[in-house]
């Protein structure tokens, strides 16, 4: 599927990137960090505490057509293609 | 005396006299100082017989005990009766005005009167002098700031200066602190232009009297450690600190919130409109602090040609978006007249109504004389500031007096972005409903100021002692009225405690967002007066009621005043991140008002409340005025 990453402040630091497309093979938003981790090693560690839980300071922001945009505390939740992830 | 200088220095400026008085330890004690102070002398010294446009009107400038210390106290609360509507308008300035007035040795100052001719006055510590500003009239504020630091002979000089917004009396004129820091879009600028004060400049080099040295400090050294990004509640301290406010430009588009064209909701431009963070980030030339900031910055200068801007994201989304304009460098060359001539940011929601407007057929060119008005042209939009701030033709005059004036004569009341005639700042209330109930109920009008970021906040990180008047992760739900209430009125009374110290807003971003015994330490520390966290959120809650009560007088307000443009009610956004939201807010509204113990048809302060916070002065006004039998 394709998602739209947008990266700001610190994860454009670690990225060097505002924004790219990805075309993954995923299910959920741990699966899209452990794919970013792969590609920017550090990522995990931003996003999860050691248990694996979102870090209650860097928080995703998960846009999908139709649909509210809302802060993704829960990272087994799905994704759909074409979603917007937006990390502040 | 510690803590407090004791002093407020009362300028008048019809005659040139200067007087210096004391408010006394029981309203010290009482209000504390900045918007407290201002707020109980606004309402003994300004009552409704006041023409808030003539000479009997006052301006407050006032600090706090903790003002010129180094808890990022840099502030002042800037006061006034405002001729938008009689209403009590307050700003809050940052920069380096206020601590350097704190240095000369007062707790604040007031401006009365009104000079036959321009005017600036020169504060050096106990001395005041009053000089010839003809020279200065019509001059833009960095011209006047740099020729007021030639004539006084001093480069270190801190200045308030008013553009040619404030002298001629617009609504949305500014003052303009140290060349970068604005404050009283509430037209505090005009009223200095009404009593033709064109500058402030202070040198002050006084100590402040500290009550316990070593208690201050240690208290000090616990609001640092309380700041730590990696324990804080505002989960996005870190970033801000590397971006500033700019980020909010981001935040705002990813929930869907960005107001373009006049707020309209077209997803599709909000989509495109790239502007945020990263074209900050690109520009940078130095972060921008104010006295004693303890944070890397809220703000940053950013290259402009030759020279250097602060931007806000005020300023991107209110000079760019709302305008359709899309070309940062266009955006920043607005923002640099907008400055220049001391006009808030804000009066953008005035331009964008018209462009509306004259696409709807409710004004023309005849009207406008001969400009065409149409969305993403910046020339266009220099055209109408320049007949907006210099009251060109009939148009101009009421774009200088605001929505209220242009929609009474034209119509197009439902697509007006104000409340209680003050513009709307953009910060999105279709799209966060606590922010939607703030615009509502704040006493000013559609100011952002009093509310703590609308996202979620950390919650692990509020201490286990503290026990929050309202559910913290309800409360931070945007598209839910569910606790918004209860929220709304916590973030009025403890924002208007650190508008009394008058200490920097971000400096609650740590735990100290949850917990003011920090700051009953500190005033413990710096005066010898106790203060704890319950003294000090009632304090805060009589504040409000106090302002309430002064509108009430002065201006009649009531629940019809607590609403919202009725685009933000009944127009929900088609598509994006805040799909099919519009502002439940008569629910938020009835939940506020039994928070507040205020009458739900009336909005007013009952007597119960009044006599319970101590204000008994405003009962017997209520009384005597017939409030409560209306």
């Amino acid at each position: 599927m394709k998602i739209q990453m947008v990266y700001l402040v610190h994860f454009h630091d670690l990225t060097g990137k505002d924004e790219e497309e990805l075309d993954v093979d995923i299910v959920n938003v741990n699966e899209l960090i452990d794919h970013l981790e792969d590609k920017y090693p550090g990522m995990g560690k931003l996003l999860r505490k050691e248990d694996g839980s979102a870090k209650p300071n860097n928080i995703a922001i998960l846009n999908r057509k139709g649909e509210r945009a809302h802060f993704v505390k829960d990272f087994s939740i799905k994704l759909n293609d074409g979603d917007h992830v937006t990390l502040i | 005396m510690f803590g407090w200088s004791g002093c407020i220095l009362r300028i008048n400026t019809s005659d040139g006299t200067v007087k210096r008085t004391d408010v006394g330890d029981d309203l010290r004690r009482e209000y504390i100082g900045g918007r407290g102070l201002a707020t109980k002398l606004l309402y003994d010294e300004v009552g409704p017989d006041v023409d808030p446009k003539g000479p009997d009107n006052k301006l407050y400038m006032t600090l706090g005990p903790l003002t010129g210390t180094p808890l990022s106290a840099c502030r002042m609360t800037v006061t006034t009766k405002t001729p938008r509507n009689g209403f009590l308008h307050d700003g809050n300035m940052g920069g380096f005005f206020p601590a350097e007035l704190r240095f000369a040795g007062y707790d604040g100052l007031v401006l009365e009167g009104s000079s036959e001719k321009p005017i600036y006055i020169f504060i050096d510590d106990d001395k005041v002098s009053f000089h010839d500003a003809s020279h200065l009239w019509g001059l833009s504020v960095t011209d006047t700031h740099i020729k007021l630091r030639e004539e006084l002979g001093d480069p270190s000089i801190r200045t308030i200066i008013i553009g040619p917004a404030g002298e001629n009396e617009v609504n949305a004129a500014v003052i303009i602190g140290d060349l970068y820091h604005a404050s009283g879009r509430g037209a505090a600028g005009r009223v200095m232009g009404s009593k033709k004060v064109k500058a402030i400049a202070v040198r002050g080099t006084k100590e402040i009297p500290i009550f316990d040295p070593d208690g201050f400090m240690e208290v000090y050294n616990d609001f640092w450690k309380e700041l730590s990004p990696d324990d804080c509640i505002d989960i996005y301290h870190r970033p801000w600190g590397v971006a500033g406010d700019s980020l909010a430009t981001d935040y705002i588009k990813t929930v869907g919130g960005l107001a373009v064209k006049n707020d309209q909701g077209f997803d599709e431009e909000v989509s495109s409109f790239n502007i945020g963070s990263a074209t900050i980030r690109k520009l940078l030339v130095r972060p921008m602090s104010c006295f004693s900031c303890g944070l890397p910055s809220c703000s940053q200068l950013i290259a402009h040609g030759n020279t250097v801007l602060k931007m806000h994201t005020g300023s991107i989304i209110g000079l760019g978006s709302n305008f359709g304009i899309t070309d940062i460098n266009e955006i920043m060359e607005l923002h640099k007249i907008w400055t220049e001539l001391g006009l808030d940011v804000s009066v953008s929601p005035t331009i964008s109504w018209a462009i509306e407007a004259y696409q709807k057929g409710l004004i023309t060119k005849d009207d406008t004389e001969g400009i065409e008005l149409k969305w993403g042209d910046s020339n266009i939009i220099k055209k109408l500031v320049h007949k907006l701030v210099y009251k060109e033709g009939q148009f101009g005059e009421l774009m200088a007096e605001g929505l209220k004036a242009l929609t009474e004569k034209y119509g197009g009341h439902d697509f007006a972005l104000h409340v209680k005639g003050l513009d709307i700042t953009l910060v999105p209330s279709r799209s966060m409903y606590g922010m939607g109930l703030a615009y509502a109920v704040n006493d000013q009008g559609a100011d952002h100021c009093r509310i703590y970021p609308p996202y979620p906040p950390n919650i692990d990180a509020v201490p286990q002692h503290i026990e929050l008047p309202f559910d913290v992760e309800k409360a931070a739900i945007r598209d839910i009225p569910d606790e918004k209430a209860k929220l709304i009125k916590w973030s009025f009374d403890s924002r208007a405690i650190l508008n009394c110290l008058t200490t920097c807003v971000f400096l609650s971003r740590g735990k100290l967002f949850s917990d003011f015994s920090y700051f009953g330490r500190a005033l413990t520390a710096a005066t010898g007066v106790q203060y704890t966290h319950d003294q000090l959120m009632k304090i805060g809650e009589k504040i409000c009621n106090l302002e309430r009560s002064y509108n009430v007088l002065n201006g009649n307000a009531s629940r019809k005043d607590d609403t919202l443009p009725k685009r933000y009610l009944n127009e929900p956004f088609k598509a994006g991140g805040s799909i099919g939201m519009v502002v439940p807010l008569d629910r938020m509204l009835d939940d506020y008002y039994k928070e507040r113990n205020w009458d739900l048809a009336s909005g007013r302060p009952t007597q119960q409340k009044l006599s319970e916070l101590g204000l008994d002065f405003v009962v017997e006004d209520f009384k005597n005025k017939g409030v409560w039998s209306q």
